[in-house]
Parts: structure tokens; sequence; C-alpha cells
């Protein structure tokens, strides 16, 4: 740099002052924070593994299910890369402190691994003596020189472990594997192991040691908890496995191979004596066979023979019947032969008797054939009469029908003439005969005078005479026309009458005849019909004759055909008889045979009976010895055969012993400590990042701001000829000197300071850690002071050559000022009205510089932000006791229950703790830790079952966290704490395994709620639930108790009342766990306050330099404000209005960054054993906006001096 | 008639460490109420200080200033400002507009804080402004701002429009129009204006011409008939 640059550089910083020590103080807090917090985590590891080393902590712990013989640890040893070995003993023990049952870790002392840091007395040296874990000094408050008495927790007895149980206290201590406060969980009493004591190894009386400790080579030199240590350790560990499966295989055999030797003798014996039990009784049961037949036999011959006597006798019966029978026969065929002869006469007289009957029937029927013959000749004379009569009737009636006819044919021909008649009558007054003739009489006289005229020859006509005649004539001849029918007919009816009446004579006397006729043909009927008659009986007695005599012969033929059959029959009777007659003697002959059979049959019966008897004496008596023999065998047997059996289940049992190989991942100090650590680096992951973006931000605007405005000197410079990278070097030169000297003093102090106050806090956790040591991390440091001089020092470059690349001319004039522009709100005309004039601008700038505007907000933000965040961990943390112990666990006290009492014993103390004055409620529980699955991942947390679902909700709150509804006590499946729940990664319908003990096989049970829950891992069970699952009821073990008064008098007086009883093992006030979360949280307080004070700081740097660079650059517009004749008031009000804008924004800003972040940040910090409060109080908000805003307002009262200082005449002469 | 504006005597010395300076050396001038008043002289002479101190951005060292009758030398603090705030109207070379805000807010600005002030829009358009009265000053040339600058000190209503170089920065024609308006109001408002300049070739327009040489009034001449603008060339 050449000489007057220099001058005008270091001019600069003396001239500047508060820019250059600003920009140093906001890189100073930045890399401070940044390379403070983040190396807190290294710093504790560092710390933790100094004393690790220094005590000889082990690097891997071994445990065989089966111990471990001097074999293994000499085998352990000899693994290269083992530096020690070393065999301990350990063994949980009860000891009753004050009337309350700790459970201790009795561990034996070892030389070379796992020193113990003595703090007061000495070690050991005597097998009665013991070093007594601090906790446990502090708690019993016991001392040096007392005695520890310890009785076992188990069914076996003390003395199988150890040799004493009572032990003089001689010292205290810290063992490096219990550097914290916890000391792990036990198999007995609560689980929860309380302390530890150290004794020498003779204590103990074990063939076998339980454990074993070994360090590693070359693991001192390397960090604990650091990736090259667990790789070494891997190497280490895969090598004890190895060894662990041939040992254990070693060991298997051994116990294996002498269990089976001792058990196969056993059972040689029992079976030995089984088998002369059973070849005993196996004869008896023949003897009593062959006995049983023998008798049976016996019975079958007497039947026999009383059935052979019983045949005997129906034989002898029957013989009797068939000879009377016989006799009977003989009888009866004399009486029918003489039947016989008697009914052949009568046959014989019936014959004769026939045959006459039969001639006289011939002679009738030959006088019947005469008489018929005679009838048939009458009959043929009367049908010819009567055909006779029958053709002159039918004449006569042709007669009458003619006759009949006649007469009217006659009536018709008279009516037609007295019709002519009377017609006639009415023309004329003649009879028709005078008519006729009077005409004769004219025609005559006519002819003549025709004949006279013709003669005279005169004209008729001419004649009047004529005329005249003919008039008359003509009148008469139609008159005589008329009357000569009539005439006629006359005649033929008198003619007609004549004929009539003859014939009608004729008929009469005809009629007469016929009658005559008709009287004869009657009469001789009537005689033919009498003929007949005789005829028919005639005949009818002779077929009844005809009938009689074919009767009597078909009579006659059948009793000759009888008589030959009956003859016949007699004959085959007589032979049939003869063949039954010798039958009986064969069957006579036999029936003796039989009775000489049945009489040897029962000589031979006899004989058997005698038999037997003899026999059954002999088969009793030998029954009665084996029954007393074998009562006096058989418990005996069963003894030894038991026996055998739970050997066999064992053996079956025992399984290959197998070796756990733990490194210092399962310590759980180390491992918590680990964690802390990492929740450290965790925190620091964001947090100081967040904090440094900030710092550096606000430290490269600075920069920015500082070369735009010298922007004229730029110009001037590069007028002058200097090269660009010369002007740069100026501005870079100061930024670097700035941010360096800045990064150098914040690392320093960053590292030195601030991992000592985080791990002093830490301390109060972990009471083993001696010494606290906060080395320079280089990497740290290194990169802090990297990015925040790249940050500043590229930005600063960045903005030189921004302005360099314009010509000087253009640098030298005045920078054309960004026009105003409208804004949005202008828009809103009646309120943009409104505004006076100073507002507008205000409004007007806050848009038309952005990017300061962001800047500016995201610095108060930032700041802002991380104080919130800061508030924000503190609410979590204090929340988390209040909310645990007075919103969740409303009980007000927890007494713990002597397991080994009886129900009865439980019953009446919880009777007397109901009936305790001012106690209003009590409830049994059982809780138990356990641990559940899902899947891989395991948690260790406690069961809870309420002894009665419906009365928890007084002891116990279940409900979501953020809407804070209320759940019943789940009747089925199991509710989870939301933690817990969150690290098995399960939510509500998954399952869950519950292993309550290692041996048991998990059970499966579904989630149905998860539940408001900060400290400890809990699964909540409804008793119902428990033992479908467990198949047993819930062990009660615990008892809430609820009381009106909550003072610390009242709660004393209590417990004292209380542990009197037996049945009470402990007592625990909700008010003492509430405080002891309370201080152990206050660890992490402390750090969050640094955390507060530090954003505080920063917040305060951020905001005077960003009000600075505010006023800096509007100092033109200030100045014209002044001439104009504004007051200084109005002209501040001016700057300050725009920075309370940006500030309230900034605010509001910050606050949702810090919530996120907050969000952020509390599960990274979180305890796996705690869920912390997920809620920034409203307190917290208030509280750092407030602070923000107080910081502001100092800022701006310090700008009012500034403003006030500002020359116009200066700033207005010209452009600079 | 007693001179509206007067000084008598007024010394001015900036102390720059052991430098001391004598910016102004026993000034006396008087200038009559309605006059257009030029002081000119070259560079370094002292002019501005005098005009400072007129308006009340500079104190004397020694020496009085009387304007209208009050003694402006002895004022200080608020009362300084008060003075500027209702007396005095300034126009710039650089006419040091707020750029945030519109021709009109610019005038609008200066009226809030003044007893008793004109109409801004009437004044906008006294200055032939009233079409860009809505524009940014960015927005607007160099002669159109001074406008502003102008209409925003006519409008404070001031017994003294005081103007330090108002067309140093403005080409021939925009300089010779603004120097017409200012003219032109002197004449039709009957307002006190004085202007500064080291142009020689302006003071014919003026009543009266100040001449300053070294901190010194080294002459000063009144004209009875000023010459219009328009007829003025350099």
């Amino acid at each position: 740099m050449k000489n007057m640059l220099r001058k005008d550089f270091f001019r600069e910083i003396r001239r500047n002052k508060g820019r250059f020590i600003s920009i140093f103080f906001i890189v100073l807090l930045g890399t401070a924070f940044y390379s403070g917090i983040r190396s807190a985590n290294y710093d504790m590891k560092y710390t933790a593994d100094n004393y690790y080393d220094n005590s000889g902590l082990m690097d891997v712990r071994v445990m065989g299910t089966m111990g471990l013989t001097d074999q293994d640890i000499a085998d352990l040893q000899a693994i290269p890369g083992v530096e020690a070995a070393a065999g301990g003993y350990t063994h949980e023990v009860l000891c009753n402190v004050d009337g309350d049952e700790l459970v201790l870790q009795m561990i034996a002392a070892t030389e070379d691994v796992n020193r113990v840091t003595v703090e007061e007395g000495r070690m050991p040296e005597k097998a009665d003596e013991c070093l007594v874990d601090t906790v446990l000094m502090d708690s019993m408050g016991c001392e040096i020189g007392d005695t520890i008495t310890v009785s076992s927790g188990t069914e076996d007895d003390l003395s199988d472990s150890l040799n004493y149980d009572t032990y003089t206290v001689v010292g205290t201590g810290y063992l490096p594997y219990y550097m914290d406060l916890t000391r792990g969980t036990g198999s007995i009493g609560d689980g929860t192991i309380d302390a530890f004591l150290v004794v020498s190894p003779e204590a103990f009386n074990l063939d076998v040691y339980t454990e074993a400790y070994v360090r590693l080579a070359g693991t001192e030199e390397l960090l604990s908890y650091s990736d090259e240590y667990d790789q070494r350790v891997e190497a280490a560990v895969t090598e004890i496995e190895d060894l662990g499966e041939k040992a254990s295989q070693r060991r298997y055999e051994e116990v294996r191979s002498d269990a089976e030797q001792e058990l196969q003798d056993a059972r040689e014996e029992v079976e030995d004596a089984e088998q002369q039990l059973e070849d005993a009784r196996q004869e008896l049961e023949d003897g009593r066979a062959e006995f049983l037949d023998g008798e049976q036999q016996l019975l079958d011959a007497e039947q026999e023979l009383s059935d052979g006597r019983a045949e005997l006798e129906s034989g002898e019966q029957e013989l009797a019947d068939a000879r009377a029978q016989i006799e009977d026969g003989e009888r009866q065929i004399a009486d029918a032969k003489a039947l016989l002869e008697e009914k052949q006469k009568q046959l014989d007289d019936g014959w004769s008797q026939y045959y006459s009957g039969l001639e006289q029937y011939q002679a009738g029927e030959s006088e019947y054939g005469r008489q018929k013959e005679q009838y048939d000749a009458g009959v043929q004379a009367y049908e010819d009469g009567e055909a006779q009569y029958a053709e002159n009737k039918a004449a006569y009636d042709a007669g009458l029908q003619a006759y009949e006819d006649g007469e009217a044919q006659y009536a018709e021909n008279k009516a037609l003439y007295d019709a002519g008649l009377s017609q006639f009558q009415g023309q004329s007054n003649m009879t028709p005969q005078e008519a006729v003739d009077k005409f004769a009489e004219l025609d005559a006289k006519k002819a003549a005078l025709e004949e006279q005229l013709k003669n005279e020859g005169t004209d008729p006509s001419q004649n009047e005479e004529y005329l005249e005649l003919l008039q008359e004539w003509k009148t008469y001849q139609y008159l005589a026309e008329f009357a000569q029918p009539l005439l006629e007919a006359e005649q033929e009816l008198e003619a007609g009458r004549a004929e009539l009446d003859a014939t009608k004579e004729t008929l009469d006397a005809a009629a007469a005849e016929l009658e005559a006729g008709r009287a004869e043909l009657d009469a001789t009927k009537e005689q033919l019909a009498e003929g007949a008659a005789q005829l028919e009986a005639g005949r009818a007695t002779l077929d009844a004759t005809k009938e009689t005599l074919d009767a009597s012969y078909q009579q006659l033929t059948d009793g000759t055909a009888e008589l030959e059959a009956g003859r016949a029959e007699l004959e085959s009777r007589s032979a049939e008889l003869e063949a039954g007659r010798a039958e009986l003697e064969s069957g006579e002959q036999e029936l003796a045979d039989a009775r000489q059979q049945i009489e040897d049959g029962q000589k031979e019966l006899e004989d058997g009976r005698a038999e037997l008897e003899e026999n059954r004496q002999t088969l009793e008596d030998g029954e009665e010895e084996f029954q007393a023999e074998y009562e006096e065998a058989q418990p005996e047997l069963e003894d030894a055969r038991q026996q055998i059996e739970d050997g066999q289940k064992e053996l079956d049992d025992l399984e290959v012993p197998e070796w756990y190989v733990l490194d210092r991942d399962m310590i759980s100090s180390c491992v918590s400590f680990g964690q802390d650590a990492e929740r450290m680096q965790n925190l620091g992951e964001v947090f100081p990042v967040m904090f440094f973006l900030v710092a550096a931000l606000v430290s490269l605007t600075a920069m920015t701001r500082m070369v735009e405005e010298q922007r004229l000197q730029i110009g001037t410079l590069k007028a002058l000829g200097y090269k660009d990278g010369t002007i740069a070097v100026k501005y870079f030169s100061y930024a670097m000197l700035a941010t360096v000297s800045g990064s150098v003093c914040g690392i320093l102090i960053g590292e030195k300071f601030l991992p000592y106050v985080i791990m002093d806090a830490y301390g109060m956790l972990y009471t083993g850690l001696p010494e606290y040591f906060t080395p320079l991390n280089w990497d740290q440091g290194a990169l802090a002071l990297l990015a925040a001089a790249a940050s500043t020092g590229i930005a600063t470059l960045a903005a030189c050559f921004r302005e360099l690349r314009s010509k000087p001319a253009e640098l030298m004039r005045p920078e054309a000022p960004k026009s105003g522009k409208r804004v949005f709100l202008e828009r809103i005309t009646p309120l943009w009205k409104r505004l006076n004039f100073t507002y507008k601008s205000t409004l007007r700038n806050l848009i038309r510089y952005k990017k300061r505007f962001f800047m500016t907000i995201i610095g108060i933000g930032g700041c802002m932000a991380l104080m919130l965040v800061g508030y924000g961990l503190e609410d979590s943390i204090t929340e988390i006791a209040k909310r645990q112990y007075v919103e969740i666990f409303t009980y007000d006290a927890s007494v713990t229950l002597n397991t080994k009492d009886s129900l009865e014993a439980k019953k009446a103390f919880q009777e007397k703790a109901e009936t305790y004055e001012g106690v209003t409620a009590t409830e049994e529980v059982y809780m138990m830790n356990v641990d559940l699955k899902n899947g891989d991942t395991t948690r260790n947390a406690y069961i809870f079952v309420p002894q009665d679902v419906g009365k928890v909700s007084d002891f116990l709150v279940l409900r979501d966290r953020t809407s804070h509804q209320l759940y019943d006590y789940p009747e089925e499946g199991v509710a989870l704490a939301e933690k817990t729940a969150k690290m098995l990664g399960v939510s509500v319908g998954d399952t869950i395994q519950i292993q309550e003990d290692e041996e048991e096989e998990p059970v499966t049970v579904e989630v149905t709620r998860i539940v408001e829950n900060y400290v400890q891992h809990y699964a909540f069970l409804a008793p119902d639930t428990y033992e479908e699952l467990f198949g047993e009821e819930p062990d009660y073990n615990c008892l809430y108790v609820n009381y009106e008064d909550n003072s610390q008098a009242y709660e004393e007086r209590l417990a004292q009342t209380l542990m009197q009883d037996d049945a009470c093992s402990g007592v625990s006030f909700v008010n003492d766990l509430e405080q002891e979360i309370d201080d152990m949280l206050e660890a992490l307080n402390i750090v969050i306050y640094v955390l507060i004070l530090s954003a505080g700081l920063l917040a305060f740097v951020v905001l005077y330099n960003l009000n600075s660079i505010n006023i800096t650059e509007r100092q033109r517009e200030l100045a014209t404000l002044k001439v104009l004749g504004f007051y200084d008031t109005e002209v501040a009000m001016y700057v300050y209005r725009e920075n309370i804008f940006l500030t309230i924004i900034g605010i509001l800003v910050g606050a949702v960054m810090g919530a996120f972040l907050h969000q952020f940040i509390i599960q990274t910090v979180e305890v796996d054993l705690m869920m912390f409060g997920r809620i920034i109080g409203l307190r917290s908000y208030l509280l750092s906006g407030l602070l923000t805003l107080v910081f502001s307002v100092i800022v701006n009262g310090v700008m009012y001096f500034r403003l006030k200082k500002i020359n116009m005449i200066e700033s207005l002469k010209s452009v600079e | 008639m007693s001179a509206y504006v007067a000084m008598s005597g007024v010394t001015k010395i900036y102390q720059m460490g052991e430098v001391s300076i004598k910016a102004c050396d026993g000034i006396d001038f008087e200038i009559e109420k309605g006059e257009f008043a030029i002081i000119v002289g070259p560079s370094g002479a002292g002019k501005t200080t005098v005009l400072n101190i007129l308006g009340g951005m500079d104190t004397v060292t020694e020496g009085q200033v009387l304007v209208d009758g009050q003694n402006v030398s002895e004022l200080r603090g608020k009362k300084l400002i008060q003075y500027r705030r209702e007396d005095i109207g300034f126009v710039f070379q650089f006419y040091n507009l707020m750029q945030n805000l519109t021709a009109l807010e610019n005038v609008e600005l200066a009226l809030q804080i003044c007893k008793d002030p004109l109409d801004a829009d009437r004044v906008m358009e006294e200055v032939g402004l009233e079409a860009r009265k809505n524009n940014f000053p960015a927005q607007l040339s160099g002669g159109e701002q001074q406008r502003v600058a102008i209409a925003r000190a006519l409008a404070k209503n001031p017994k003294l429009l005081l103007c330090d170089e108002p067309t140093g920065a403005l080409d021939y024609v925009t300089g010779k129009s603004i120097l017409k308006l200012l003219q032109d109001t002197c004449r039709q408002k009957g307002m006190t204006v004085i202007v500064i300049t080291h142009n020689t070739a302006l003071t014919p327009m003026a009543d009266r011409v100040i001449h300053i040489h070294s901190g010194k009034v080294s002459r000063m001449e009144k004209n009875s008939h000023p010459t219009p603008v328009e007829e003025i060339e350099w």
C-alpha cells in the first residue's frame, strides 16, 4: 500500500471509530458465540474422556449368563490389544434406611480398571468394610465408621453370594461409570438401583466372576466418543465375542456333562426299582388269570352236567308219551274198520232206490210230451180263428167307412141343393118344375110362331107378338136354365138317400156276426190258458224229480270214493304204528347210556372243586405280599422321578451361556453425558449459526455502506490513477482488520468461557466429573474466523468493485438518488391524505430501499428470534415440572408398598392411609419398569395399572397436549405418553410389545391413546387389560394418596405415620418430585441464560449499527429539513419513525422466526427421558419483544445526539 | 426608511484546529424591503457565509445582523430554528428536494411547519409547474426541480428569499427562466430576494448589487433601472 493511502487508512479508522468498533464487536459476538457453543460438545467429551482415562474406566464390560471363570479371565487377558482384564463381582441387595427400602449394588473393587475416586476416607481393605456411593452418603446421612446392614432381595439366601451382611463404612467416592446421579435398573425391590457399595472381592462368596472389566491398549490416547475410539473398541469387541462363543461352549459343556451324568445315574436306579416292581406284579397277574380260568372251567362243567341231567329227564318223559300214543293209535284203527263196514251196506241200499226212481221219471216224461202236442194244436186253432175275426172286422170297418163317407157326400149335396133352391126362390115364386114346364110351353109356342112367321114370311123381329113372345121366352129360358140343374140334383139326392139306408142295414148285420165270433174266440183262449198251466205244473214236477235223482247219484258215487279212501288210510296208519313201536325201543336204550355218563361227570366235578379252593388261598397270599411291598416303594420312586424330571427340565432349559460384551455405549452415564454433549452440538447446529449469520449480515452491511459512502473518494483516487486493486485494498484491509481482530478476541473469549459455563451447569448432574477442560478448538475457531472474514471481506470487495466499475467522473458526481415511488398505500386516498409528509416520506423510504429494509428486518428479527428462543427454551423447561406434577399428576403422594406383603396386609394399610386425618382419597397402583418395543426400537418405560379405573382421574389426568381434551382411562389397549410414542415411532392404532421380564415373551397390545406427559416414559393400562395380557392380576405395589393440606409439616407427619407400617417401604411427595425436576433442569437453564444474554447483546449492537447506517445515509435529507426550519425533535422523529416501524416489523418477523426455531431446537436439545414443553409463553414473547424495543429506544436515544450534530452547511454546501 | 436587512461589521472566523479562517471580515450592507439584491464575488470571497448567516444557518463571530428589525445575530437554538422556519426561504444550487415526496408534497412539507403559508397549488401554478406537481423530483429536469425548490421557499411566505447560486447547476436557458421567475416574484409580490452568484453578468437585473471580495464588501451599487432578465446575455 502506498504511504499516503496507509495514512488515509489509519485516519479513516481513527476518524470513524464508531463504525470500526461496532463491526469489531459484532464480529466478536458472533464468533465468540459460534465457536463457544460449538466447542462445548468437544470440550465436554474431552473433559469426560480425561476423567475416564484417569480413572481407568473399562472400555469393555463382559458378562456371562453363567458367570466367568478364571480361565475366561486369563483368555481375555491373552487377547492381543487387551491391556488389562479383571474379574469382578456384583450383587444387588436391599438395605433398609430409616424405613426406606433401598436397592444397593454391591461391587467388588478392582485394581487397574474402574478405579474408585475416593472422596473421603479410604478404600475397603477388610472383607467387612465398604466404600459408599456419595449419592447414598447424601441421602442417608451416614458417616464414615457407621455400619450398613444389607439383606437379600430374592428367595436365595444372602450367604449364597456374600460372606457378610453388615459392613463398616470406611470411605465415600465415585465410580467412573456412575458419573451421573442414576444407578441403573435392578431386578429386585422397586427395580431401581439407588446406590452402590464398593467392597473387597473377599466379601463375595461366589464360584465364578459375575463380570469382567477390560481395558484396551491404546484407547487412552483416543478420545472416547470419537469414531476412532469406537472402531478400536469395536474390533476388540468382535474378538472378545469370538472368545465368548468358545468360552461359553466350554462352560456349557462342563455344566451340561456334569448334570447329565448325575441325571443318568439317578434315572438308571429308578428304572431298576421300577422293573422289579413290575415283574412282581406281572407274576401275580398271571396267577390270578390262571385261577380265574380254572374257576370258569369248573363252572362250565357244572352247568354241562346239570344240562345233561335235565335232558335225560325230558327224554324219559318223551318215551312214556310215545308209548301211550301207540296204544291209542291201535284202538282207533279197530274203530275205523267197523265204521267202514256199516257205510258199505248203506251205500248199496242207496243204489237200488235210485234206479227205481229213474224209471218213474222216464214214464212221466213221455206223458208230458203227449199233452204238450194237444195243447199246441189247440193254440194253432185259436190263432186261426183270431185271424179270421180280424179279417171280418177289417171288412166291416171298411164298409162302415164307406157308409159314413156316403152320408157326408149326401149332406154336402143336400146343402148345395138347398142353397140353389133358395136362390131360385128369390127370383121366382114358382117352383123349378113349373118354370121348366112353362119354358117348354113357351119354346113350343115360339117355335110355332117362327114357323108361322117363316111361313108368313114376315120377319119375326117385326112381329110384335113374336117379340113379345121372345121376351117372355127369354125370361123363362133363363129360369129354366136355372131350374134344370136343381131338378136334376133333387133327383140325385133322393137316389143317394136310398142307397145309404141300404148300406146301413147290411152293416148292422155284419156287426152282430162279429160280436158272436169274438165271444167264441175268448172262450177258446181261456181253455188254452188253463191247458198251458197244467203243462207247466207237469214240467216242474218232472224237473224236480230229475234233480233229486241226480243228487242221489252224486251222493252215492261220493260215498263209494270215501269208503275207498278210508280203507287206504287205515292201512297206512297201521304201518306207522309199527315204525313208532321200533323207535321207542331204541330210545329206551339211549337213555340208559346217558344216565351212566352223568354219573361219571359228577364224580369228576367234585375233584376239580377241591383243587380250585387250594389255588385261591395261594393267590391271596401272594397279592397281599405285593401290595405291601408296592406301597412302600411308590413314594420313594415318585420322589426320585420328580427329581429326575426337574433335573432334566433344567438340563433341557440349559442354554449355551452367552457372553454379553458391552462397551461404553452401554454405560448409561457415559451415554447420557455423551448425549448431553451431542445436545449441545445440536444446539450449536442452529442457534449459533443463526446468531453468526445475523452478525455477519450486519457487519457486511456496515462495510458495504462504508464503501458506498466513500464513492467520491474512490472516484478521486481512481481519477488520480490509482489502480482498482489498490483502492479496494484499503476497504478490504479495513474490513479484515475489524473482522479478524474481532474474531480472534471472540474465539478466545468464546471458547474459553462458554464451554466452561455450560459444563459447570451440567456439573450439577454429573457430580462425578472432577474438573472441566476448555482447550482451544482450532477447527471451530478457524471456521468462525474464516466465515466472518469471508463474509465481510467478500461483501466489501463486491461493493468496492461495483463502485470501481464506474468511470471516475461518474463516481465524482453524486449518485443519482433513487427516485421516490408511489407506494401501495397511496391508492387508499382518504388514508393517505391524512398522513403528513414525514409519514409519507417514511413509508416511501421503507419501500424505496428494499435491500436495507430486508437487512434491517432480518437483523432485528434475528436478534428477536434468538432472544425468543432463549426465553422459549426456558419456558419449555420450567413448564415440565409444573405440567407434570401439577396438571397431570394430580396425586399428592405415592407410597411404595412392600410387595412381599400379603393382600390383606395391603388392604389394611390402604384403609389405614385412607382414614388418616386429612386424606381424601387413595388408589392402589401397579408400577413396573418394563421394555416397550416396536420392531427394533426398545424403550424403557413404566407400565401404570390403577386398581380402580373409575377413580384414577383423581390422581392422574390423561389429556391431549395441544387441545387439552380430557381422555377417559383406556379400557382397552394401552395409552402411551407422547414422548414414549414418538420415540417408539408409533401412533394410535399401531401395536407395541411389552416385555415385563427378560425371560418372558413380550406381549402385544394396541395403542389406543397418546397422552400428554413430560417426565419419564409411561404406558397406561387398565387392570383388565393387564390381566388379559399377562395372565395374572397386577401385584399392586404403589398407593397414591390425595390429601387437603399440602404443607410440608403435614407431609412429614403423614410420612412418619405411614412408614411405621411394614407394608410401606417408602413415601414420595409430588411436591418433592417437582422440585427435583426443577433442580435437574437448572443446568439447562444456565445455558439458556447465556443464550439470552448473548442474543440481547447482539440485538443491541445490531440495532446501533443499523440505525447508525441509516442516519449517515440520510445526512443530506436531514440537513435539508433542518434548513427548512424543522426542530431537532421533528428531525429525529423523521428518522425514528422509520426505525420504530422497522423495529416493530422486525419484532413480528422475529417472533415468527423464533417460534419455528424454538420448535426445531427444542427437539434436538430434549433429553430422552423427558419431553420439554412445546409452547413459548406469552411472557417470553413480551419479554423478548420488549427487550428489543428497549434496545431500540436506547440506540435511538444515542442517535439523537448524532442528529443534532449534523452540520447543515457542510451537508448541503455541495455534493461530497 | 430604515433598511429591511442590515449587516453591520459582521465577522466570521472558522476555527480549524490551530488554523483560523476569516470568512467574513467586517461586512456592512443594507437592503431595502422588496429589493432584488445580488451578492456577487469570486469563489471563497465569503458570499455563502454571508447568506448562511442571513439564513440563520450559521452564527456570526462578531457584528450585528438585523432582519425586519430583529437581531438575528443574537438568536440561538430553538429561536434560530424558528427564525429559519418562519422568516426565511432558501433556494440551493442543488435543489435539495426530498426525493421521496412529489413536487407538490415537497412544497407542502414546508407549509406544514409555517404559521401563515400560501396555498401550495397556487404557488405551483405561479412557478409554472401545475402540470407536474405530482411528479417525483427524479422525474423532473434540473430547471423544474429548481422551480420546485423556489416554490417550496415561496410557499412559506418568508420575509427573505435567499438563493445560493440558483442557476449554478443549470444551463443558460433554464437558468435564465429561473432568474426570471425570481425577478418576477420580487416584482409582483414585493418579496425581498437575495441571490448569490459569481456571475457578474447578471448584475444588471438587480435593484442592488453588493460586491464582496475577501470577506469585505468592496462595492455596493444601486440600480434604479434594472434590466429585465430577457435582455441580459452572458
